[in-house]
């Protein structure tokens, strides 16, 4: 219980001031789906939808002539696609972190983060899966990847990473989806409960699924939760590190590296904790929900970044090391090209974004400026998008073969697509914020301050917090 | 010679010719000329060997031979090109229908016709004399010298309507749907003209505007024009291709030009699509190559550079004991770099033409490459190393493994096989393949195909629509005919020499050797192995089929370019 108790001795705080209560809670989370939307949300919505109608005219553009529509070509077989595919995946590796792994060690300052992580995780998800969908240059066939029985006989090739990233993004997708669904089934019937309108009231009704809060209900959700955060934890690390599989058990130079999946998860977590700070900065001020999220929230995440991204730097370094150590040319060419070739542009971009930018984080200041923090999370997601880009374009630019290395220029079609899958995600994640609670009340209250349980009834259920719910929900009922 | 206008003033003018071209437009007749496939005809060779022509379809477009035509005009009753062709069989005393039909069969007549002694004494002092007169070339000052050379491709521009020559990259520059004015780079820098650059090339009243190229080996001073491009009516392909260096050209100085003005106009930089932007080899082990010394010394050199690996696989490798086993080795001896393979594995397989523009970006599909190197110290002079590169078919390819449909696999015969069926485009196996041979069809680059050019595919060969990989097969169609035709004749197993594939076929010096490894007495396997074989990039542990045997230079040490 020590979590929630913050220890005075060493400087701890409540996670959220001292006036905020269970109503509180569901109040402040609730209205935002009641109320109107405000004019912020209506000017993200609007935006969004406009690149969405980006993202479906390029993709149609795309359909219609060919993956020559973009700029890839012969030696840069995958350019931007991949690019923004594993970017993508990479963002959508905050929200099962935050989800599963810190609720396994029973970080309780998540509570007001996770709903909104798992949201942007699913989106992020929806998004990178776009990609590589549309990057196979025969779409109408791309149903081949997937074991499904056939007249053809024929099984896709098990020994190819593509099918392994298959397999673990739609696993990811499908555990990340039912993990948010079932911690939303709670928020769901107090959405209900409180619903005026007869269309609410059964919308909502209907996906909470009969939940009533009883003992029972609390007893069969914490089971249920804490399997899915036992799934999902080793997933977090699976994922990435399958589609780090893509790169290194290539024989290209700089892909063929086992670094790879330690270093592709800790961008990953980097990336993903980037974008949810974007987003928290900005809805806590469109919604003004500043109580919920705080700033000791926001410092917590600011520290994450900073120790991802210090692992991010050294695996940096690592793998230039490494490329001298191996004492193989073309590795090293690689590498030096990298940083001196002529996309060194990318190469310095992705270390001054990624390493440099949140070692601004080590003073209390700066890690506590709300400006400097939105600026440093666009920053660093935009270096880890050049991280992706300088592994993916300048190791296929200039490999084995001098009489083959080339160029990528992209194209309008290649912005269109990525800038258009933007327009999905923040489409996506404007509808959530505005129909769904965006902060998962009943968590919330579990982490408040006089949520002390009066009497405890945890041997029934173990260790994982049942308690707590369930004097919340006994409180509430 | 004002040819054009001269042309002009004749009252009737008629043109025979399969083309209406530059000449058609100026006549007033355009009489269209049948082509050689198209035509009946004979020849008699010096030795007295008759031969009869016979024509492989009727004439597409109504055209006319040329001895029908010619028939036509001396007023012969029967004039077609067929009855003229029997007369003159007629005259060589072959009569009868099983004759005729032996002539047909065999091309040639079974008896000759006499021997002619043409006067083709060499002249000597002919030479000389011609050599004399050119005297001492005048010094050039401030001026240039611009050497007129024969396209490599276009020739003097009659082939220019030719898509495949027009994508065809040239053997130096790499270049590909355009001609540029060569310089040296040390002229270049010289003159501050970069690659792209338009220059003024003028003398007395002619000039011309073309783009500036930067070649090493070109001589100081002096400038390259090919011939043959910037045809106005060429036709759909050819029209305004390149850039037009006749009229600095004049019959009084068909070859040289000395004297030559030149200036760099300060217009926007035209594009120039090149097929290999880089041209050194970085000191890796690619072209590997050695000197006379150097092979004697130690004749295994190129396995010192691309040794196989170490340990083999992880896992259990095929059994290639059995069966027919396919093999390349490419002589980087012999190989001029010519290119007439790429032509012909682009014919015989159907490759499309894309464009300028898509070469630009990357694009080319030929399935078969020429890597041209410059090696040596100099930059101005360096010593060039042509490679041909199609798909190696590893033993241990690393396409295979990523593709997640299957798609590429491999035969038990060892070919690396697509199916372009089953092939969803993921394009993984392009960037797993250290030899960037794989081709994507990034867009359809078989939309629009006239029924003439559709008839002049091979149908053995499935043409690919896009969004499909695709790739050397060892001119797979090639082998499955000639098993299928020992199969008829009941035999089991496949003679030495069956199976040509289109590249060593078209190769004029014998650089392409390709068989079954698995029969001792083949050309290929008593070659495979030699003392200067190598396979290209072993070390990465893929095991290529094709091997390289290295080029061995002889340098002429009072000569100061060579490599030390």
């Amino acid at each position: 219980m020590s979590a929630i108790q913050p220890i005075a001795e060493i400087g701890e705080t409540p996670l959220v001031p001292a006036h905020v209560d269970a109503a509180f809670v569901s109040n402040e989370v609730s209205r935002v789906t009641e109320k109107p939307a405000p004019i912020g949300w209506w000017l993200v919505f609007g935006l969004a939808l406009t690149f969405l109608g980006v993202l479906g005219v390029s993709v149609g553009y795309l359909f219609w002539n060919g993956i020559g529509s973009w700029g890839n070509n012969n030696p840069i077989a995958w350019a931007w696609d991949i690019t923004n595919f594993v970017w993508w995946i990479g963002i959508g590796h905050a929200g099962t972190l935050i989800s599963a792994v810190l609720f396994l060690f029973r970080q309780k300052w998540r509570t007001s983060v996770n709903r909104f992580s798992e949201a942007m995780t699913i989106f992020a998800v929806i998004c990178a899966l776009l990609y590589p969908t549309i990057h196979v240059g025969r779409v109408w066939v791309l149903y081949w990847a997937l074991p499904l029985p056939n007249q053809m006989s024929m099984w896709p090739n098990f020994k190819s990473p593509l099918l392994w990233d298959v397999f673990a993004v739609s696993t990811y997708f499908t555990v990340s989806l039912l993990f948010w669904y079932i911690g939303l089934i709670p928020d769901l019937a107090t959405l209900r409960d409180r619903a005026k309108s007869l269309v609410r009231k059964r919308s909502y009704g209907a996906f909470a699924l009969g939940w009533r809060g009883s003992n029972r209900h609390w007893r069969n959700y914490e089971r249920a939760y804490l399997i899915l955060a036992g799934l999902s934890t080793p997933l977090v690390l699976s994922v990435h590190s399958v589609v780090s599989f893509d790169f290194a058990t290539s024989v290209m130079p700089g892909w063929h590296t086992t670094i790879f999946p330690p270093y592709f998860v800790a961008g990953a977590v980097f990336s993903g904790f980037a974008m949810v700070s974007t987003l928290m900065i900005i809805s806590r001020q469109v919604f003004g929900l500043k109580d919920l999220m705080t700033m000791k929230h926001l410092e917590m995440m600011n520290k994450i970044m900073l120790v991802t991204g210090s692992l991010v730097g050294y695996a940096y370094s690592m793998e230039f090391f490494i490329a001298w150590y191996s004492g193989n040319e073309y590795e090293k060419y690689v590498f030096i090209n990298r940083a001196t070739g002529p996309y060194w542009w990318a190469y310095w971009t992705m270390i001054t974004c990624n390493v440099i930018s949140p070692q601004l984080f080590w003073f209390k200041r700066l890690r506590t400026s709300i400006p400097v923090m939105f600026a440093i999370s666009i920053v660093i997601n935009i270096g880890m998008w050049f991280e992706r880009f300088v592994i993916i374009v300048t190791s296929l630019h200039r490999d084995y073969l001098p009489s083959s290395w080339g160029m990528f220029s992209p194209t309008l079609v290649d912005i269109g697509c990525f800038t258009g899958s933007l327009g999905l995600f923040f489409t996506l994640f404007s509808l959530f914020i505005r129909w769904l609670p965006m902060i998962a009340m009943f968590e919330v209250k579990g982490a408040l301050p006089n949520a002390q349980p009066s009497h405890v009834h945890a041997t029934a259920t173990g260790e994982h917090g049942a308690d707590i719910h369930g004097t919340v929900a006994a409180k509430e009922a | 010679m004002k040819f054009a206008d001269a042309l002009k003033k004749v009252p009737t003018s008629i043109h025979f010719s399969s083309y209406v071209d530059e000449t058609a437009s100026l006549c007033t007749w355009q009489v269209p000329r049948a082509h050689e496939l198209e035509s009946w005809g004979d020849a008699q060779s010096l030795t007295g060997v008759y031969s009869v022509q016979q024509p492989l379809i009727a004439p597409l477009w109504g055209g006319r031979s040329d001895i029908e035509v010619l028939g036509k005009l001396a007023g012969l009753p029967n004039w077609r090109g067929y009855d003229i062709v029997q007369a003159t069989v007629d005259e060589r005393g072959i009569r009868g229908e099983i004759a005729w039909r032996q002539l047909l069969n065999k091309g040639v007549a079974p008896s000759t016709f006499g021997t002619v002694t043409a006067g083709l004494a060499a002249r000597d002092a002919d030479v000389a004399n011609a050599l004399k007169q050119l005297g001492e070339p005048a010094p050039l000052g401030d001026s240039f010298e611009a050497a007129f050379i024969a396209d490599p491709k276009l020739f003097d521009g009659r082939f220019a309507n030719n898509q495949w020559l027009l994508e065809m990259p040239d053997p130096m520059t790499r270049i590909t749907w355009d001609n540029a004015a060569m310089l040296a780079p040390s002229t270049a820098k010289e003159l501050g003209v970069k690659n792209g650059d338009i220059i003024r090339l003028s003398k007395g009243d002619a000039s011309i505007d073309i783009v500036a190229w930067m070649q090493p080996g070109v001589a100081a001073r002096s400038v390259i024009l090919p011939l043959g491009w910037g045809r106005t009516l060429a036709g759909s392909n050819g029209n305004k291709k390149g850039f037009d260096v006749y009229p600095l050209r004049s019959s009084a100085s068909p070859h040289y030009l000395a004297g030559v003005k030149l200036e760099k106009l300060d217009v926007r930089r035209y594009p120039i699509s090149q097929t290999q932007e880089h041209d050194v080899m970085e000191g890796r082990p690619i072209a590997i190559e050695a000197t006379l010394d150097e092979y004697k010394d130690k004749p295994n050199f190129p396995e010192f550079e691309s040794p196989d690996p170490a340990y083999g696989p992880l896992w259990k490798t095929q059994d290639y004991s059995q069966g027919n086993q396919w093999g390349m080795l490419i002589d980087l001896n012999t190989c001029t770099g010519c290119s007439t393979c790429v032509i012909a594995c682009q014919a015989e397989n159907n490759v499309p033409v894309v464009g300028k523009d898509q070469v630009a970006r990357g694009r080319e599909m030929h399935w078969l490459r020429i890597d041209r190197y410059y090696v040596g110290e100099s930059e101005d002079e360096p010593d060039v190393a042509f490679q041909p590169i199609a798909c190696q078919h590893c033993e241990e390819a690393p396409c295979e493994n990523v593709c997640p449909v299957a798609a590429t696999s491999h035969s038990p015969e060892g070919l690396n096989d697509i199916a372009y069926n089953r092939c969803i485009g993921t394009r993984y196996c392009m960037n797993n393949c250290p030899y960037k041979v794989r081709r994507f069809n990034f867009l359809n680059f078989n939309q629009e195909v006239p029924e003439t050019r559709q008839m002049g595919m091979n149908p053995n060969v499935t043409v690919r629509f896009r969004g499909v990989v695709e790739k050397c097969t060892y001119c797979v169609q090639r082998i499955q005919m000639a098993k299928i035709k020992a199969k008829t004749q009941g035999r089991r197993e496949l003679r030495e020499g069956e199976v040509v594939v289109a590249c060593q076929q078209a190769c004029s010096t014998n650089s392409i050797v390709f068989g079954d490894l698995n029969n001792p007495k083949s050309a290929i396997s008593r070659r495979y192995r030699a003392d200067r074989s190598y396979g290209l990039l072993s070390e990465i542990g893929t095991r290529p089929r094709t091997r390289f045997l290295g080029k061995i230079r002889n340098p002429n040490p009072e000569m100061k370019t060579v490599k030390a």
